[in-house]
C-alpha cells in the first residue's frame, strides 16, 4: 500500500514536472521572441536584417562577419569588443564584462559581443578590416606527425573559393565535438603555408595538455575531414621597414615565420633574414632539410637551430643551449632591424628583454601572444 | 547547500569541455561556494592562507621557467616547467588570464611529485578554488600545504 502511494506521487510529481518543463519551453519561445531586429553597422555601411534571441557574437558570425575571440563566447578572453551605440547593449555593462572594459571604452560605448543578446535594433561600431575576415569549410587532405607532439595539417579550401591572407596571420580552427567536449570549440593557429597559395592552408598544432582542441586535433581529426575556419586574423605581419629581419621561434611557433620567410624570398624582397629556431632536444626539432635548403639556394637567409640539452645520441653538431643566448651572442643591436617573435610566453618575454637590451623598441618588436 | 545563481552560471564554464578538456570540477557534486569554503577551512586549521600557497607555488614555478624547460635543483626540490603558446582566461572571469604552463616539481627528500598550472596558481591565490575532486589539477590543500613545507615558523599565517 505505501509502496503504491509513493508510486503514485512520484508518477505525480513527474507529470508536473513534464508540464512546467512544457510551459517553461512555451514561454521561453513566445516571452523571448525578439523577432527581427535591424542592425545597422558603422552608421549605415552595412544594414542586416537578423533574428532576434542570440548573442551579438554568434548573431554578427551567422551574419558572415566575425570578430575576434579567443574563448568562443564564455566571457573570460575580452576580445570580442564592439560599440553599440543604441539598442538594448548601449550603455548598460554587465558584471561579466566589467573586468575587461576600460573607464575609456565603457564611455566609448564598447561591450563584449558574447555578453549581449540582440533583443532590439541596435547602431554598432565595428573596424572595417574585420568584414574581410571569412569562413571556409575546408577538407584535410593531410595530416602529418612534424614531430612526437607537432601535426601538420593541410587543408584544401572548396573549390573556386581562395584565401587572401599576410604571411604570419593566423586563422581560427573550429573543432567538433568529441569525448566530454560536447560543443564546438575555436582556436588561433598561425598560417604556415605560404602566402601564395590561397586555395590550401597549412597549420602546425602542437598538443596541449588538457587542451580542447588540440586534443581534437591530435585524437579525432582523420584525412577526408570537412574541417571550419575562419580568417585572416592578427597583426603579425611584416613590416619591413629595415634591412634585416630577426625570426625567432620555438616549437610550432615556425609557423607564422616559415610563411614569412617563404613571403620575402617570393616576392624578392631584399632583407637579410636570421632564423634562430629553438628546440629542447633534437627530437623537438622539424623542417630541418626544408630550411637548410632554403640556406642553401637563398644566401640572405641564415637558420640557426638551437637544441637547450640535445640526447648524446643525436650527435648534435649545430648551436647548443637555449634560443635566448644565441640570440644575444649573435644580434649585436638593433639598428636596421625588425624582429618577429613567436613561442611560448616565457620565451617571448626573455627575447623582448634581450631584444630591448640592444635597441630594439616596441616599434621594431612583432609578436603573437597566442 | 543552495548555489547562488552567479556561482551556478560559473560552474557551467567549470565543467569539462567548455574552457579545457576535463573541467576545473571533475566529479565533486558540491556547490563551487562549498568546495571553497570547506577546503579554507582546512587551511584555517592548518593556519596556512590560499595566498602563501599560491606565492610558494609561483615562487617554484619561476625558478622552473628560469631554465627554460630543463629540470632545475632549488635545494628542497626538483622542479621542471613545460610551455605551451598561448593563454587561458581565468574560469571566475576576473580578466585575469595565465599562461598555458605546467610546472612538476618533485620532492628531493621524498621523491613525492606535484604538478600544477599557472591557471592552477591563479585559482588558489585569488579564490582559494583547489578545484573539484576528480579535476586532474585538483590539490589537496593539506597535501599541498605538508608538500611545500608550511606554514614554516619564519613565515606568519596570513590573515
Amino acid at each position: 500500500m505505501d509502496f503504491m502511494i509513493v508510486a503514485k506521487t512520484v508518477g505525480s510529481l513527474a507529470l508536473v514536472s513534464g508540464v512546467l518543463a512544457v510551459i517553461i519551453s512555451i514561454a521561453d519561445k513566445v516571452l523571448n521572441n525578439y523577432g527581427q531586429c535591424k542592425l545597422d553597422i558603422n552608421q549605415g555601411q552595412k544594414q542586416l536584417t537578423v533574428e532576434g534571441g542570440s548573442s551579438l557574437l554568434s548573431t554578427l558570425a551567422g551574419q558572415k562577419i566575425f570578430i575576434p575571440s579567443a574563448c568562443g563566447g564564455k566571457a573570460t578572453c575580452g576580445l570580442c569588443k564592439v560599440q553599440v551605440l543604441s539598442g538594448v547593449g548601449a550603455g548598460q555593462v554587465l558584471p561579466t564584462e566589467e573586468p575587461y572594459l576600460s573607464e575609456k571604452e565603457r564611455a566609448e560605448n564598447y561591450r563584449l559581443s558574447c555578453q549581449i543578446k540582440v533583443k532590439s535594433d541596435m547602431q554598432l561600431l565595428i573596424p572595417e578590416e574585420l568584414f574581410n575576415i571569412r569562413e571556409f569549410i575546408c577538407e584535410l587532405v593531410e595530416l602529418e606527425d612534424m614531430t612526437y607532439d607537432i601535426k601538420r595539417l593541410r587543408l584544401k579550401l572548396p573549390p573556386g573559393e581562395e584565401i587572401s591572407f599576410k604571411a604570419g596571420q593566423f586563422v581560427q580552427l573550429y573543432s567538433k565535438p568529441y569525448g566530454k567536449v560536447k560543443e564546438e570549440v575555436f582556436r588561433a593557429y598561425s598560417i604556415s603555408s605560404k602566402a601564395s597559395e590561397k586555395d590550401h592552408l597549412e597549420l602546425l598544432v602542437r598538443l596541449v595538455p588538457d587542451g580542447l582542441c588540440t586534443t581534437w586535433v591530435h585524437t579525432a581529426l582523420k584525412v577526408g575531414d570537412q574541417v571550419r575556419v575562419s580568417g585572416p586574423y592578427g597583426e603579425f605581419y611584416l613590416r619591413g621597414d629595415c634591412e634585416e629581419l630577426i625570426m625567432v621561434a620555438g616549437g610550432s611557433g615556425l609557423a607564422p615565420i616559415r610563411s614569412l620567410v617563404y613571403d620575402v624570398i617570393e616576392k624578392g624582397l631584399p632583407h637579410k633574414m636570421r632564423f634562430f629556431f629553438g628546440a629542447n632536444t633534437v627530437k623537438d626539432l622539424y623542417y630541418m632539410e626544408e630550411f637548410a635548403r632554403i640556406e642553401k639556394d637563398y644566401p640572405q637567409f641564415t637558420f640557426i637551430p638551437c637544441v637547450a640539452t640535445p640526447e648524446a645520441e643525436a650527435n648534435w653538431q649545430g648551436e647548443t643551449g637555449f634560443v635566448t643566448v644565441a640570440l644575444e651572442n649573435q644580434v649585436d643591436s638593433g639598428q636596421g632591424k625588425e624582429a618577429y617573435l613567436c613561442g611560448s610566453p616565457g620565451m617571448l618575454s626573455a627575447c623582448i628583454r634581450i631584444l630591448k637590451s640592444k635597441g630594439f623598441t616596441s616599434d621594431t618588436i612583432f609578436f603573437d601572444e597566442f | 547547500m543552495k548555489e547562488n545563481p552567479r556561482d551556478a552560471l560559473l560552474r557551467i564554464d567549470m565543467e569539462a569541455g567548455r574552457l579545457i578538456k576535463d573541467g576545473f570540477l571533475g566529479t565533486d557534486p558540491r556547490p563551487l561556494s562549498e568546495i571553497i569554503s570547506q577546503d579554507l577551512d582546512t587551511l584555517a586549521a592548518l593556519e596556512v592562507s590560499h595566498v602563501i600557497l599560491g606565492e610558494a607555488m609561483r615562487q617554484l614555478t619561476r625558478k622552473g621557467m628560469a631554465a627554460m624547460g630543463e629540470e632545475v635543483d632549488t635545494g628542497d626540490y626538483l622542479v621542471k616547467t613545460e610551455e605551451y603558446m598561448g593563454w587561458l582566461g581565468c574560469p571566475f572571469k576576473d580578466a585575469r588570464r595565465a599562461a598555458k604552463r605546467n610546472t612538476r616539481v618533485t620532492d628531493k627528500a621524498t621523491g613525492q611529485q606535484m604538478r600544477w598550472s599557472d591557471l592552477s596558481i591563479h585559482l588558489i591565490e585569488e579564490h582559494a578554488f583547489f578545484q573539484g575532486k576528480g579535476s586532474p589539477f585538483r590539490l589537496e590543500p593539506e597535501a599541498l600545504a605538508a608538500f611545500l613545507r608550511l606554514p614554516r615558523p619564519d613565515r606568519p599565517a596570513e590573515a
